[in-house]
């Protein structure tokens, strides 16, 4: 596991990095392309999916000969959730030479970078991150974000809910007390009730019901929402809160009490915790769910080596997002043979290929991304080994969810 | 009400179940351990794999949970032999660093051999529906962290305060120095209380297994709330922890009735008037 | 002047004193520091760059642990107020001001310490005055996260560097090393604050108060009204700290008022070593170097970090500072002053 070698060579390596001048450095060999994302403190298990991505990426566009003959060289560095860590990696990695970046997880890491891309003249790829903020305030050409933006994401989710259950005009909402997690719940709201008023129902929606954020016990609010009377349920928890509450939740047959169970985007992570002890049923967005995309080779071939190095065939959506990431970056360096930012900027502009997550395409104006939305349904199953299954997919084109391109300035 | 009441005092049993070791181990050394959250974590992860998915029923957890506080108490030994004993004899707040590098190593430990994925365990057949009480529904579980916090505490209450183990705790605690004239092996005594510590850690991890979500991240989740607890009650006051534990929970009680709007927030404030009503703690600070 | 002292006890042959071979190394940190720009590149200078300003950060907390014998757990708080009154101010335009603006910060954090402080200090001490201070610091984070203006738990990014207007001449802090220099500027002047208040009377009386708080209190010093004093200097810097480090870094988040800010000081504080006042500055660049040092051992750095924290503790008993002094009486016996 660890030993002396290691140390060793990493400090062989620390030494290395800083007596060899930058100039010496700058892009003659392989690609580098620098992937700053969490890999300690809370987060990191997104990071460490963000990481195999990437790194998987970075394999098969290097077997399959590189971009235009050259090699790509992934230099990792850990963000450790902290604005101050990102930036200080991100400094590291231009300061040695790296003009593109690929960089994911929490927002405000990524909001610390931002500012410097366009000075630096660095390309970055923004992994994720579903924040109004980077897109529009905090907008910078130099950026294109790989994420999804609320309106697109859950206001096409509340959309398809009021599209696909038209019986049901009573709604609880539950989510943790964070400001990104108020905004993805709103969205859902209005999209719900934009397309029901488009329809001409009324639709009933209940003040969101609020659970401490990395809470310990969320039962006083799982009984409040279960006596609430709604017939749908909207729950917007991250992570491990997500999990507790669902398992806290059993107890109370949550699952039995509403028709409709809609989860924000934890997607299989909570079946895959929970197993036999899963949901009845509940929808998810998704970014990437690859058994429902056999027909897509770059998305077949990403999930046989997720599989192949994890030894799991459910991989999270973010391997596929930043493993389309890279697949960006490589795309545009092979349109226009250049790493400069000046030539790649345009040539993302015009890309649209298809990577694992389905079609890659960005908006000019503001590098919103404009590609295809996933839904899923699953739940528990007494036939599956796992004791759960997907019972189906729903694919819809993101773009018409869009919110109003408005690139330095907030929405 | 009554079961706003129940779901708190759910709440604030767990967080003593993590508070009682904490206190006890600032009670012998005067430490606050930053470790202490990890080693709960490591029960946890522990107890996850001896049963799996889920314990066969509510003694096999029971079972269970001891050996993983067992292992965790060996492991509290080795860091007193390694770490704690070594710093013997300089400012104390040298242990405060040692403790926080030990969390670092167990935490990082941790995700070497489990990895970063979220993992559940579920409550044993029996514990995992709720029973009815005076006509409200309340889930089984909160029942046994109940009951298992207040067996805790009596157990803990009775050793300290009665028993002849105890009263040589309390009194290496007191004054090492004349404990160790008296001809008492005072460092094996401090050895056993250290130890002790670490094992309630890991057996709180155990107990609380099947009611969180096993992450890399599970140890920051109480340890926070348990430096309250027994800073609030007194330190090294095993009575005042578990008095602190239960004002907690009435103050998450009434924030949740009360001010649904600010989850979690107002513990702090009752902390902070706690603090300035009671200054050294509700029953004050106690060498054990 | 102690150093002659020793000279006479040692003999005119031997060339350096135990302080004379700390002085020439503080003489070529010094300088190796400010030539920071021209020897890395731009990761390292702001790693360099944030732990001079965490130094100065620690070194006030320090004041207050090491010299008035009280605990904070909380700096972090103050250190955030700080760094949020500079964002605010300087992404409202007032970039030619912003001296004033670290002024004002300054002040605010001094005002809020005053607040805690008259309150607290009376009825609280030792580690329930730490938990005490912990709490609001954890109560600003969550109040922080809850307000919008302020950018919520994303924070306020984009933060300007500004440009000083100064009645004859403009200081362009805008770039990296501009800025860079302008910490260290702001870091010898703290420092010597620091140092000229911890050697001078207030820090006289601190150390009798912490020695012997009834014989302190007995020969006419207030001893509430001086550790109140300490209390507000210490915010007061741990603010100043906070106020220049919101451009460097420029984006502040509520996480700058959590757990982690407010034990950095701690922790650098013990590593470098107590009591002494250099403590802090050392430690906080020794964390920094093993951080540095282990950045690329992904999935591992933790054990790493936690093994080399450890053998550092356990091999410099009493911090770095104490023990490099020690190993030097060691080495040279005869040419020291202790």
């Amino acid at each position: 596991m660890l030993n002396r070698r290691h140390i060793l060579l990493g400090s062989a390596a620390t030494v290395g990095a800083l007596s060899v001048p930058a100039v010496l450095r700058a892009q003659s060999g392989p690609i580098r392309i620098g992937l700053i994302t969490t890999l300690s403190g809370p987060g990191q298990v997104y990071g460490q999916y963000i990481k195999d991505g990437a790194e998987l990426s970075v394999a098969r566009i290097n077997s399959e000969g590189g971009v235009n003959g050259q090699q790509i060289e992934l230099v990792v560095r850990d963000d450790k959730n902290s604005p101050d860590s990102a930036l200080a990696a991100y400094r590291e990695l231009t300061g040695s030479g790296i003009k593109l970046i690929a960089q994911g997880t929490f927002t405000a890491n990524v909001l610390a970078t931002l500012p410097l891309l366009k000075d630096d003249g660095v390309t970055s790829l923004v992994v994720g991150s579903s924040a109004l903020s980077v897109t529009h305030e905090n907008f910078t050409p130099n950026m294109f974000r790989l994420g999804y933006s609320a309106p697109m994401c859950f206001g096409g989710y509340g959309h398809l809910m009021a599209e696909r259950f038209p019986e049901i005009n009573k709604w609880a909402l539950v989510r943790s007390d964070v400001q990104a997690l108020a905004d993805i719940t709103n969205y859902f709201a209005s999209g719900l009730v934009k397309k029901a008023e488009a329809d001409g129902r009324k639709l009933e929606l209940q003040e969101p019901i609020l659970v401490p954020y990395n809470g310990a016990d969320f039962r006083n609010q799982i009984s409040q929402v279960s006596n609430s009377g709604a017939d749908g349920l909207f729950n917007c928890l991250q992570g491990a809160d997500a999990i507790s509450y669902y398992k806290q939740a059993r107890s109370f047959q949550l699952d039995k009490r509403f028709k409709l169970l809609c989860d924000s985007a934890n997607e299989l992570t909570v079946a895959k915790a929970l197993g036999k002890n899963m949901l009845e049923s509940t929808w998810s967005w998704t970014a990437w769910y690859p058994q429902a995309m056999k027909d897509n080779p770059s998305s077949d071939a990403l999930h046989k080596a997720y599989t192949e190095l994890r030894n799991d065939p459910y991989p999270n959506w973010y391997v596929g997002v930043s493993h389309d990431c890279i697949a960006t970056i490589a795309e545009g360096i092979k349109a226009t043979q250049s790493i400069e930012a000046a030539d790649l900027i345009p040539a993302i502009e015009n890309l649209s290929f298809q990577g694992a997550t389905g079609n890659v395409t960005f908006r000019k104006e503001d590098h919103a991304f404009a590609g295809d939305l996933t839904y899923i349904r699953f739940g528990r199953s007494d036939t599956t080994e796992t004791g759960w299954e997907v019972f189906e997919t729903v694919h819809m084109a993101g773009a018409e969810f869009l919110e109003p391109a408005t690139p330095g300035q907030k929405l | 009400m009554l079961f706003t009441l129940i779901n708190s005092l759910t709440l604030g049993m767990a967080v003593f179940l993590v508070a009682a070791g904490l206190t006890l181990i600032f009670g012998i050394m005067r430490i606050l351990n930053f470790a202490h959250g990890a080693f709960f974590m490591l029960g946890a992860y522990l107890t996850s794999t001896m049963v799996q998915d889920m314990p066969g029923s509510v003694w096999i957890l029971i079972g269970t949970a001891l050996v993983a506080g067992v292992i965790v108490g060996l492991f509290g030994l080795a860091v007193q032999h390694f770490v704690l004993s070594k710093l013997d004899g300089i400012d104390e707040h040298f242990m405060l660093i040692a403790t926080y590098a030990v969390m670092l190593m167990t935490v990082g430990g941790i995700k070497s051999v489990w990895g970063l994925e979220f993992h559940s365990v579920d409550p044993p057949p029996g514990l995992d529906l709720g029973v009815d009480i005076f006509g409200t529904f309340v889930p089984s579980f909160s029942l046994f962290i109940i009951c298992a916090g207040g067996v805790v505490f009596l157990i803990l209450d009775y050793v300290i305060h009665r028993s002849w183990a105890g009263k040589l705790a309390v009194a290496i605690a007191r004054d090492n120095w004349t404990t160790n004239l008296m001809g008492v092996n005072g460092p094996l005594g401090t050895k056993i209380v250290v130890a002790a510590s670490f094992a309630l850690a890991g057996l709180a991890g155990g107990l609380l297994l099947p009611n969180q979500t096993l992450s890399p991240a599970l140890g920051d989740t109480f340890l926070l709330m348990a430096f309250i607890t027994i800073v609030i009650g007194g330190l090294g006051n095993i009575r005042g922890a578990f008095v602190a534990a239960l004002i907690i929970a009435v103050i998450d009680g009434l924030n949740t009735y009360f001010l649904p709007s600010f989850p979690g927030v107002i513990i702090y404030v009752g902390m902070v008037a706690c603090l300035l009503l009671w200054p050294n703690g509700i029953l004050g600070e106690s060498r054990l | 002047m102690s150093s002659s002292v020793a000279e006479r006890h040692s003999g005119r042959e031997q060339a350096l004193t135990l302080s004379q071979i700390n002085r020439v190394l503080f003489v070529a940190a010094a300088v190796i520091i400010a030539a920071m720009p021209y020897l890395t590149n731009s990761g390292l200078l702001y790693l360099v760059g944030t732990t001079l300003i965490l130094a100065v950060y620690s070194v006030g907390w320090n004041f207050l642990f090491s010299w008035a014998g009280l605990a904070s757990f909380g700096s972090g708080g103050l250190f955030c107020i700080g760094a949020y009154v500079s964002a605010v101010a300087l992404r409202a335009g007032w970039e030619q001001y912003f001296l004033l603006v670290i002024v004002v910060a300054t002040l605010a954090g001094a005002a809020v310490a005053f607040l805690v402080g008259f309150v607290a200090l009376r009825r609280t001490s030792g580690i329930f005055l730490a938990i005490l201070t912990l709490s609001l610091a954890e109560l600003l984070r969550h109040t922080l996260m809850h307000t919008r203006w302020l950018g919520s738990e994303d924070g306020l990014p984009n933060i300007t560097r500004p440009t000083v207007s100064f009645i004859f001449f403009e200081l362009n802090l805008k770039s990296g090393p501009a800025y860079y220099w302008f910490i260290c500027a702001f870091a010898v002047v703290m420092l010597g604050i620091c140092w000229w208040l911890s050697h001078g009377p207030l820090g006289r009386r601190l150390q009798a108060v912490r020695y012997d708080i009834e014989r302190a209190s007995f020969v006419g010093i207030d001893v509430h009204r001086n550790r109140l004093l300490a209390f507000v200097i210490s915010g007061a810097v741990a603010a100043c700290a906070g106020a220049v480090y919101a451009p460097w870094a420029q984006i502040v988040t509520p996480e700058l008022s959590g757990m982690i800010r407010s034990t950095q000081p701690i922790l650098f504080t013990l590593l470098g070593g107590l009591h002494s006042f250099w403590g802090p500055v050392v430690g906080a660049f020794a964390f920094m170097g093993i951080d540095y040092a282990t950045r690329t051992l992904i999935g591992i750095q933790e054990i790493i970090t936690g093994g080399i924290l450890l053998g550092v503790i356990l091999v410099f008993r009493g911090g770095i500072v104490g023990s490099w002094n020690a190993l030097l009486a060691r080495i040279f016996p005869g040419r020291g002053e202790q």
